[in-house]
């Protein structure tokens, strides 16, 4: 028997409420003292409320992002009670038709349309409805009623036949399976068959719609659920409810754009799902919130305090690569420590902002039950490049191991230092490259320039694939496991001190080669690398 | 194979390559096998004991929660 604690519920109330009015205009709104304000000015926006860069979707027409925040919020205060207060069986229903108003509101209804399409056709090829489901007769009438178009209409006729029939399969065997691997990869097919288009067959260059881009954004996602579905960890049998909850909560419409960040296929969600008293979670998601906060509204301002210590030490700093890059254009390269400087300044940024989103996002599944793990956990106090990898994007991760390494490593013969570095040079190389490039294709648009300038950051990635494989074959030549940081006396914390300096000094190197190419020619690069290196 | 030879052979490399060198059969595995390079080097060795194949599918992380489901999962592949 779940037991309610109405202090919970009001903490997360108002933590909510706390977040709408920092994030937002109310702030302005309804001003709080001048003395107040002004003693918050350093943490402030221009706007006059905290910088948040939680909701990036920027398409003609879309709500302003102050706009998408609110409705982020005051969405996820009737998903959380009506999933605290609902019985087990209850929960998923509102916070997934909560999450699809958000997407209606947002994006707008075609957006809308366009992803309930992709997800229900997805769904019907793989499922059987669960007979005798009321939540799915709900979706049908849902469908037909709301959107009231075409699609909309054909998906809930397709639905309520399948239902009245009693829960037969709709497509069986190679078919079936075919068309949902076909489903499921869509967005890489469409990318590429667009790229193929403009390289080859000399196309114009072009732009998503935002219909795809929302559909698109949760295609890692997607591939997991279809794995999971391959290796029989998904019943057959499920409504579309259970389908749905796998990938939408608030935290979907929270930093929109990084849709896929969170979360894995059906297994672990439902594996997750209620895996411990529901206060402790809506507790610890609390946390999270609070954390999401301190990276992403005070994370630029600790880069800027950061800034000034270096400048305090007597070196010059540089607060973006674009400035470097110019100077070497005219064949001038700064001091190896004011670069140095300028990487790990570059990289705290980035960890802070894709932190902050990953917080937010955990939270917000917690809040609504679903005991996820930690993204971007410490991870730059790591002390070897494997941990690094594990504590950085976690899910990310997972999906590299699960759709790349796994495969690679099961099917290959052969030594193990011969597995372990190819299947790592296919998860953290071609992957990672993969799944980059799909990305910043659908953010940017499908364009031969911007596709040489994806190409141009390999390095990146075979140096990323190298540094991991050097640590884990020279983690397979020690004694296992290894021994905590903290254990193994002075000397024990001295190598754990080196190590986190490699790990770090390595990772912002690394990352160097990520940032650059895709804007400034080789040329450059290697100049600024090379006066990085004081050579 | 009979079950508890698997189930000494499991113990005993996983004693080896645990900081518990009392583990049980139904000691909880999860810290242990969380990190991916763990898990192969568990597969390599089973992979050699007993001849067999691994696909992704058997890496599910009920199959190796404890000792004991890992032996499950080995007489399984064996009989199939």
């Amino acid at each position: 028997m779940e037991k309610h604690r109405h202090e919970v519920v009001l903490g997360v109330l108002g933590a909510l409420a706390a977040l709408a009015y920092l994030w937002t205009d109310w702030m302005t709104i309804w001003a709080p003292p001048p003395r107040v304000t002004e003693a918050l000015k350093p943490w402030l926006g221009p706007e006059g409320y905290f910088h948040s860069g939680v909701a990036t979707l920027t398409f003609p027409g879309l709500p302003e992002m102050n706009t998408q925040l609110q409705i982020l919020l005051l969405l996820t205060a009737p998903a959380f009670l009506l999933s605290y207060y609902l019985p087990p069986p209850r929960k998923k229903l509102p916070v997934v038709m909560l999450t699809l108003l958000g997407v209606g509101l947002v994006c707008g209804s075609r957006a809308l349309l366009a992803l309930g399409a992709f997800h229900l056709s997805f769904y019907l090829v793989l499922h059987r409805p669960r007979p005798r489901s009321g939540p799915d007769l709900l979706w049908a009438l849902a469908l037909a009623g709301l959107w009231g178009d075409l699609f909309g209409f054909l998906g809930a006729a397709l639905l309520w036949g399948l239902y009245a029939r009693g829960g037969e399969g709709f497509l069986k065997g190679a078919g079936g399976r075919w068309l949902g691997s076909l489903l499921a990869w869509s967005p890489l097919w469409v990318m590429a068959a667009g790229a193929a288009g403009v390289a080859l067959l000399g196309w114009e260059p072009f732009k998503f719609s935002l219909e795809f881009v929302i559909l698109a954004w949760s295609w890692i996602r997607i591939i997991w659920y279809h794995a999971d579905y391959r290796d029989g960890r998904v019943p057959t049998e499920l409504s579309l409810t259970d389908y749905l909850a796998t990938f939408f909560s608030p935290a979907y419409l929270a930093a929109l754009p990084s849709g896929h960040m969170i979360g894995k296929g059906y297994s672990y969600h439902s594996r997750s799902f209620l895996a411990r008293d529901k206060n402790t979670l809506a507790l610890s998601g609390l946390a999270y919130l609070a954390w999401a906060f301190v990276f992403l509204s005070l994370g630029p301002w600790l880069v800027e305090g950061m800034a000034e210590l270096i400048v305090q030490l007597k070196v010059p700093v540089f607060k973006t690569f674009d400035q470097v890059m110019a100077l070497a254009k005219l064949n001038i390269v700064p001091r190896p420590l004011s670069l140095w400087g300028l990487f790990l300044i570059r990289v705290a940024a980035t960890y802070f902002l894709l932190a902050g989103f990953s917080h937010l996002k955990v939270g917000l599944w917690r809040l609504m039950g679903y005991d996820l793990e930690p993204n971007f956990d410490w991870a730059l106090l790591s002390t070897n490049f494997l941990e690094f990898w594990r504590r950085f994007n976690f899910y990310l991760r997972e999906f590299y191991l699960t759709v790349f390494y796994y495969p690679v490593f099961l099917r290959l013969r052969g030594p193990r230092w011969w597995r372990t570095t190819v299947a790592i040079f296919a998860a953290a190389g071609a992957g990672n490259f993969l799944a980059h490039l799909v990305d910043d294709t659908i953010a940017q648009g499908v364009d031969p320039e911007r596709l040489w300038a994806n190409l141009r950051t390999l390095p990146y990635y075979l140096g990323f694939s190298l540094a991991l494989t050097l640590n884990a074959l020279w983690q397979l030549r020690q004694p296992r496991p290894l021994p905590k940081p903290w254990k193994g006396g002075w000397k024990g914390v001295a190598w754990s001190g080196l190590g986190l300096v490699l790990t770090l000094s390595t990772y912002i190197w690394l990352r160097f080669f990520h940032y650059t190419p895709m804007y400034h020619p080789f040329a450059n690069v290697w100049k600024v690398a090379r006066g990085a290196l004081g050579l | 194979m009979p079950q508890p030879e698997v189930l000494e052979a499991v113990l005993g490399y996983l004693r080896g390559n645990s900081p518990d060198p009392d583990l049980q059969a139904e000691s909880n595995l999860e810290g242990l096998l969380a990190e991916s390079l763990a898990l192969m080097e568990l597969i390599i060795f089973l992979e050699d004991e007993y001849g067999l194949q691994f696909q992704r599918a058997d890496l599910d992380p009920e199959n190796f929660s404890t000792p004991q489901r890992i032996v499950q999962l080995v007489l399984r592949k064996q009989a199939s």
